[in-house]
């Protein structure tokens, strides 16, 4: 015998998983930032890969879920920030940098959008924002033949005659869209119900309405057909069609508090006007992106909280006399905000050679006088012609969903994937069974260092930060992985039992030998092991 | 190269002559600036040795014996709930056969809260499979620390080297260091008889049956039994080399002694200095320093205590409901043998209570009044209470 137990024959006889009364589950989550994306990017996993330093495989993840990045960086709202489980440690990873990193890059390097051989499908898409856009680019991708009608002379909808070219810059969006819609047949000046009907459409396999939301509510107070008085969004196509408004010096009114108003607002201001933002709640509930009410508050303009038009009058020497009455918060309303209530005698004037409503926009569906709007603001497309009907499919902002870039992107890409499981005779299923979604609860922070957030936030507009490799690298270096392995070896490496096996798809979990202690799960930074009680 | 520094100094020293690989400690006083040490010196490369920081003064033995059990050389640093959080895996060290080398700057153990000196926290170690040395001076220090790897690596045992914190690990004193070539010479490269190599697996102390486990148990003790001659041969090769004689025990004094103090550790200098000033006042009395303590050296000690003489125990530890460690020992083996010599029991400087040549001469005087013929424990120094 030997001095000391030293054996050839293995101790694996010893079975010590039968001791188990928890088991490691192995298992992604939904991080929070994909859950959170309205276009249904993976956003988790195109940060792996600029990790990675794979920009091309990054690009092309991205791109599968939104076709364009470029735009999205500069104008998306990224609620992925907002949801990024870096808030409860230091400060939201920046995706948008990411994003716009990515979406530059394919700029650059000019990469055609895929597309595949034609099937014998077409598909008419009415709108070429984002929506139409999206929808387009999925379905050629799929080697249908697209054919989009759009009333504007360039392709791009409120991309490209809604937001102002100082937040999304018309070279990138040119590029973007060409890139995107490179064999796809546009019809410019094409406005449907008077240029075509649908007659034209009866020849499709399917028709995409993607129209938007163009007719700005009116003020709904006498004199808000003054000549003067005008949509604030028609203010904006105007601008970005290349018209001169010749505001400069003069006095300019914006009501409103979303995104149009503070547009508006910033459009008007830099042809030279001296502007009034007036709003009928406070800052705290204006709709517009945070983003945006922070880089209008760093401008010259004057707002005005709590007041709402009551009348406009046009004086003698033309210029218009706007009658305002000042608000108070009340109790909350349907929308959760508190609901402004008249306070009797406050009413007060302003004087402006121009009035902007951007109360709210509508979308325009007169050529379909059949299309009820229901209760949930969507519109019931039950009762439009038959020969439509059928294979009549719905995105944008006509669709009851928060009126932004990605969830016209999503609704287009969604509508993309049912009107080819359409073409295929099969149920549409949604890609995504959400089951857990992860959070800052999933993450071990002590594998991560904070970083200062002075230093590092960055802002909505495209000036605001300069595309860098090097920080969207670094940036991206900050990811927690929530909920999906980022193959960090830290199971494999703990494991007392060294049962935790790596594979060419991953790890494994021998449970021949494990005996449940846990560790593995503890010490997975981003929380994709659990452990569930039995064996 | 003579150089004055400090008990702590002396053992990082040894440690890099001794060219150890692999390092893994976790700071405790008194032992702390030997780590330090040994990382600073593995950081700049003077060392070339994996220094591991853990977690834990478990982790740190769970580390060298994983280490060790590779084939290289290896070393730590502790001191009392530091020493105490390794226990387990100091049985597995020994069970495993690995020449692991741990310096155990003596403190007391707490309850209550104390870095203070007594050996209790070594001596708790007794039943690990630990060979266990007492260090008295600086020098000392040194030299066994480098003995101690030739030694453990010659019987596959882990060995202890342990000392007084404070008393002589944080004392300067003037210490020769040998040349490196001189140590290269006299301390080859480990040879590890198995070890753990990918290339050729083994499973190491796997589970072991009801059949197989007691033989392990009997060649561990007969390897114990073996030290004594293997400890006395390194220490008699390192003389040679290096002209310093070391013995398990080392007397003073006792041929014609009609009382004999036996003590350990700095306390032993402060009976040698008292011894010597009474014997020049013609006091017969005379001086044991027990410097081995795992084997305990039996036969020498047997064949040094008469009857006749009053024998006393210097022990600076305590075993609650028993008294003192050494004194239990040596009992234990005159009582075996049959040697009828007669031991008295005292307990002093626990917790850092200075031993001083005041309480050293007080007994002497209780010796001489019988203290080592009846069974009582004598506290020394005891305030009231």
């Amino acid at each position: 015998m030997p001095e000391a137990a030293v054996s050839r024959a293995p101790m694996s006889w010893n079975k010590t998983g039968s001791w188990r009364s928890s088991t490691p589950i192995h298992k992604d989550i939904l991080p929070p930032c994909n859950h959170s994306c309205p276009a249904g990017e993976n956003i988790r996993g195109y940060i792996d890969l600029i990790k990675k330093n794979d920009v091309s495989m990054a690009f092309e993840l991205l791109t599968s879920s939104n076709p364009l990045p470029a735009v999205c960086g500069r104008v998306c709202y990224h609620p992925c920030q907002a949801n990024c489980s870096r808030h409860s440690f230091d400060i939201e990873l920046q995706v948008r940098l990411i994003e716009k990193f990515i979406g530059d890059w394919g700029i650059e390097k000019k990469i055609a959008a895929p597309i595949a051989d034609l099937i014998s499908k077409k598909v008419a898409i009415i709108g070429s924002g984002p929506a139409g856009a999206a929808a387009a680019h999925y379905l050629r991708r799929m080697g249908v033949s697209v054919t989009i009608y759009d009333d504007s002379a360039e392709p791009g909808g409120i991309l490209r005659y809604g937001i102002p070219s100082y937040r999304l810059g018309r070279d990138v969006l040119r590029s973007e869209l060409e890139r995107v819609l490179h064999a796809i047949e546009f019809k410019p000046n094409c406005h449907f119900g008077s240029d075509i009907d649908i007659g034209n459409l009866i020849g499709y396999d399917a028709v995409f309405l993607a129209t938007g939301a163009h007719i700005s509510r009116r003020l709904g107070v006498d004199g808000e057909k003054l000549p003067g008085v005008e949509s604030g969004l028609g203010f904006l196509k105007r601008v970005s069609s290349g018209n001169n408004e010749k505001i400069d010096g003069k006095k300019v009114i914006v009501v409103g508090g979303g995104n149009t108003a503070c547009d508006v607002a910033r459009t008007a201001y830099r042809l030279g006007a001296v502007v009034t933002l007036v709003y009928r709640r406070t800052e705290n509930e204006m709709p517009a992106f945070s983003e945006e009410i922070e880089e209008l508050k760093r401008e010259p303009i004057k707002t005005e909280f709590l007041a709402a038009p009551v009348r406009v009058e046009k004086n003698s020497d033309g210029a218009l006399k706007t009658s305002f009455i000042r608000m108070k918060l009340g109790k909350p309303d349907s929308s959760g905000r508190a609901r402004p209530e008249p306070v009797k005698g406050s009413e007060f004037e302003i004087m402006a050679d121009r009035v902007f409503s951007a109360i709210g926009e509508d979308p325009d569906l007169s050529f379909f006088p059949e299309a009820e709007q229901r209760s949930d603001g969507g519109f019931d497309f039950s009762k439009v012609d038959k020969r439509l009907r059928e294979k009549l499919y719905i995105g944008g902002d006509i669709l009851p969903n928060p009126r932004t870039v990605p969830h016209a992107v999503g609704s287009g890409r969604l509508a993309a994937e049912k009107i080819m499981a359409m073409f295929e005779g099969r149920e549409y299923q949604p890609s995504q069974n959400i089951v857990e979604i992860a959070g800052p609860d999933d993450i071990n922070f002590i594998y991560f260092s904070k970083v200062n957030e002075l230093k590092w936030k960055v802002g909505l507009a495209p000036d605001g930060y300069i595309p860098d490799a090097r920080k969207a690298f670094e940036e991206a270096g900050r990811c927690f992985s929530c909920g999906v392995c980022s193959e960090c070896d830290n199971c494999y490496n703990f494991c007392p039992d060294m049962s935790v096996i790596k594979t060419a798809d991953g790890y494994h979990v021998n449970l021949d030998y494990c005996k449940g202690c846990g560790i593995c799960a503890q010490e997975c930074p981003g929380g994709s092991i659990k452990m569930k009680g039995g064996r | 190269m003579k150089a004055v520094i400090s008990g702590n100094d002396a053992v990082s020293r040894a440690v890099k002559l001794s060219r150890v690989q692999v390092i893994s400690a976790y700071p405790i006083t008194p032992q702390t600036t030997i780590s330090e040490k040994l990382s600073e010196i593995c950081g700049s490369g003077e060392l070339d040795a994996k220094f591991v920081k853990v977690e834990s003064e478990h982790s740190a033995m769970a580390t060298l014996i994983g280490a060790s059990s590779t084939g290289v050389r290896t070393f730590t640093a502790t001191s009392a709930q530091g020493l105490a959080l390794m226990h387990e895996l100091l049985f597995w060290a020994s069970g495993a056969r690995l020449p692991i080398v741990l310096v155990d700057v003596n403190r007391a153990m707490a309850a209550p809260w104390t870095i203070w000196c007594d050996q209790t926290d070594s001596l708790a170690q007794r039943d690990t499979g630990f060979l266990q040395f007492y260090c008295w001076s600086n020098q000392e220090i040194l030299d066994t620390t480098i003995c101690a790897f030739k030694i453990a690596e010659a019987l596959a045992l882990p060995c202890m080297v342990c000392f007084d914190g404070f008393f002589i690990s944080h004392t300067h004193e003037v210490v020769d260091i040998p040349d490196q070539t001189e140590i290269d010479e006299f301390l080859p490269p480990r040879k590890a008889v198995t070890k753990l190599d990918p290339a050729d697996p083994r499973t190491f102390s796997g589970g072991t049956l009801p059949d197989n486990f007691m033989e392990f148990r009997y060649k561990l003790q007969k390897t114990f039994e073996r030290a004594g001659q293997v400890i006395d041969d390194t220490f008699g090769e390192f003389e040679k080399r290096f002209g310093r004689s070391y013995k398990n025990i080392e007397t003073y004094f006792i041929d014609d002694a009609e009382a004999v103090l036996l003590a350990s550790g700095s306390a032993a200098s402060t009976v040698y200095h008292t011894v010597r000033k009474r014997r020049d006042s013609g006091d017969k009395i005379g001086f044991i320093k027990l410097r081995q303590f795992r084997p305990f050296p039996e036969t020498e000690l047997l064949s040094m205590l008469k009857p006749g003489v009053a024998y006393g125990v210097l022990d600076r530890n305590l075993s609650p409901g028993t008294g003192g460690v050494f004194t239990q020992e040596i009992r234990a083996l005159l009582n075996r043998n049959g040697n009828p010599a007669r031991i008295g029991e005292f307990i002093a400087g626990l917790g850092g209570r200075d031993i001083t040549t005041a309480n050293v001469e007080r007994i002497f005087a209780m010796l001489k009044d019988g203290a080592a013929e009846d069974s009582e424990i004598h506290w020394i120094g005891l305030k009231e209470h």
